[in-house]
């Protein structure tokens, strides 16, 4: 692995995480209005309310390695002395 | 990064493989915490109407980020044989194992050269070193029998003789590194010597190599043929190096004068070998496409070693041993195998230029040590092996 290949891992973490904010966004903005069914209008709120959290969790792990990734570019750029021209 | 250039300077190369697996484990845990979104949201889409595109891409973000991780593992996997491969094979080395370059011998012996050129890029599964997919190519082991050999034959260093076919005043000295590749000769007349009077009375010359013009092995009569470029890998003398200090001498260069080498293919092992010898005052070096792994940089003069990533004969030099120099590669966009076309002295010449354009402080000499535009005379040389010359003690 050099540089390169963290530069690489970084920018890819970095477009998933991406991707699940804008899902958080999509949830945060659905509306439930009177599409839900099967259960209570407040059980489906507190369902989709628990979801975005989970999404959210996800994305500060998403975030964490994507910074673990930069980290080690970083390292890579400095100490190994691998730069990328 | 966008040069498309991987600049290694000295001290260190590859980040350890527990770094990697770390951000393996990352990714891991990445994947799962998404996979419970992806099941939270699947849950409750059924009952939530519009939520079922929210899953789906979240399912696939997590598919991706597996992708991901399964890849980094591969990669610090192949990385830990890499270092496993080589540490055994060094040790191997210092008791007479060389890692030659034997492409030519198989070229010459009917066609085998792509399945060699494959195996050297790790295509080939059976080979006995680890597929290397993430620095280039590994080298063939060839060992003891050669050496022995060609220990035995003098290692290729019998008489050579030295023709001027070219010699003229004028010259100004290269300034840029694309410059100093553009001046390697044709391997017809493989040596360029250049030499500068300077004011302070001292001399300073810049010495030009071109590659194997012959791919037999000692039975042709140009000394830069295989013979010399398994002497060279092999650390025993060479009829190529012999020819260069021999057209130097001609030239009026004396040991202990301030020298410059650039080299491209075996003259670049030619280079190194004559920069590192102790005989000249080394200014600076420059190789382009060159075996010159197991030939470290020691002294203390600029060292470029300019490589492309899909040229197979830089690998075929060996593991790479520490060394000062600074080595830049690159990817020529070459076909897989077009060997002579990310081989070739134009394609490295488009690669010096860009080499050029960078800011890297180790990078900006231009390939050549101190500055002056004295003019200068430049000689250029033919060199054949003498028939039927014995051997050196």
């Amino acid at each position: 692995m050099d540089a390169n290949d963290y530069s690489r891992v970084a920018a890819i973490l970095r477009q998933e995480g991406q991707a699940m904010r804008s899902i958080a966004a999509t949830l945060r903005s659905h509306s439930i209005g009177d599409s839900w069914r099967g259960q209570s209008r407040r059980a489906a709120e507190g369902s989709l309310a628990d979801t975005i959290d989970e999404c959210h969790r996800a994305i500060e792990i998403i975030d964490g390695a994507e910074r673990e990734a930069r980290l080690l570019w970083r390292r890579a750029l400095q100490t190994p002395n691998i730069l990328g021209g | 990064m966008g040069s498309g250039l991987t600049i290694i300077t000295p001290g260190g190369l590859a980040m350890a493989s527990e770094e990697v697996f770390a951000l393996v484990n990352q990714c891991e845990t990445t994947a799962a915490a998404v996979d419970s979104t992806a099941w939270r949201l699947r849950m409750i889409s059924p009952s939530i109407p519009g939520l079922a595109g929210a899953a789906t891409a979240t399912a696939q973000v997590g598919e991706r980020i597996i992708f991901l991780e399964k890849q980094l593992r591969e990669l610090a996997k192949r990385a830990a044989e890499q270092e496993a491969w080589r540490a055994t094979n060094l040790q191997k080395k210092a008791d007479g194992t060389i890692y030659a370059l034997v492409a030519g011998m198989v070229w010459s012996s009917g066609g085998r050269g792509e399945a060699w050129a494959a195996s050297m890029r790790g295509d080939d599964a059976s080979s006995s070193y680890p597929a290397s997919s993430l620095r280039g190519n590994e080298p063939a082991a060839v060992t003891d029998d050669t050496a022995a050999i060609l220990r035995g034959r003098g290692g290729g260093a019998s008489g050579v003789s030295l023709s001027a076919v070219e010699s003229s005043s004028g010259v100004t000295p290269a300034t840029s590194m694309a410059e100093r590749v553009a001046r390697i000769p044709d391997s017809d007349t493989p040596i360029r010597v250049e030499t500068y009077q300077l004011p302070d009375g001292t001399t300073h010359a810049e010495v030009f190599i071109a590659g194997t013009n012959q791919w037999s092995v000692g039975t042709g009569d140009s000394p830069f043929d295989m013979e010399s470029n398994l002497g060279l890998v092999a650390g025993v003398s060479a009829a190529s190096a012999l020819a260069t200090t021999q057209a130097m001498r001609m030239a009026g260069v004396k040991p202990g004068d301030a020298v410059g080498f650039v080299g491209h293919s075996q003259g670049g092992a030619v280079a190194a070998t004559l920069a590192e010898s102790g005989v000249y005052r080394t200014t600076s070096l420059v190789t382009v496409g060159a075996p010159t792994s197991t030939l470290p940089v020691k002294g203390d003069y600029p060292a470029v070693l300019i490589e492309h990533a899909n040229d197979i004969v830089p690998g075929v030099g060996g593991s790479r041993v520490t060394t000062n120099a600074t080595v830049v590669r690159r990817d020529s966009g070459h076909q897989r195998f077009d060997v002579l076309g990310a081989h070739s002295t134009d394609s490295y010449r488009e690669t010096a230029a860009m080499i050029d354009l960078s800011s890297t402080p180790e990078l900006a000499h231009g390939g050549g040590g101190p500055t002056h535009s004295q003019p200068g005379r430049v000689s250029v040389f033919s060199a054949s092996r003498l028939p039927g010359q014995p051997p050196p003690g």
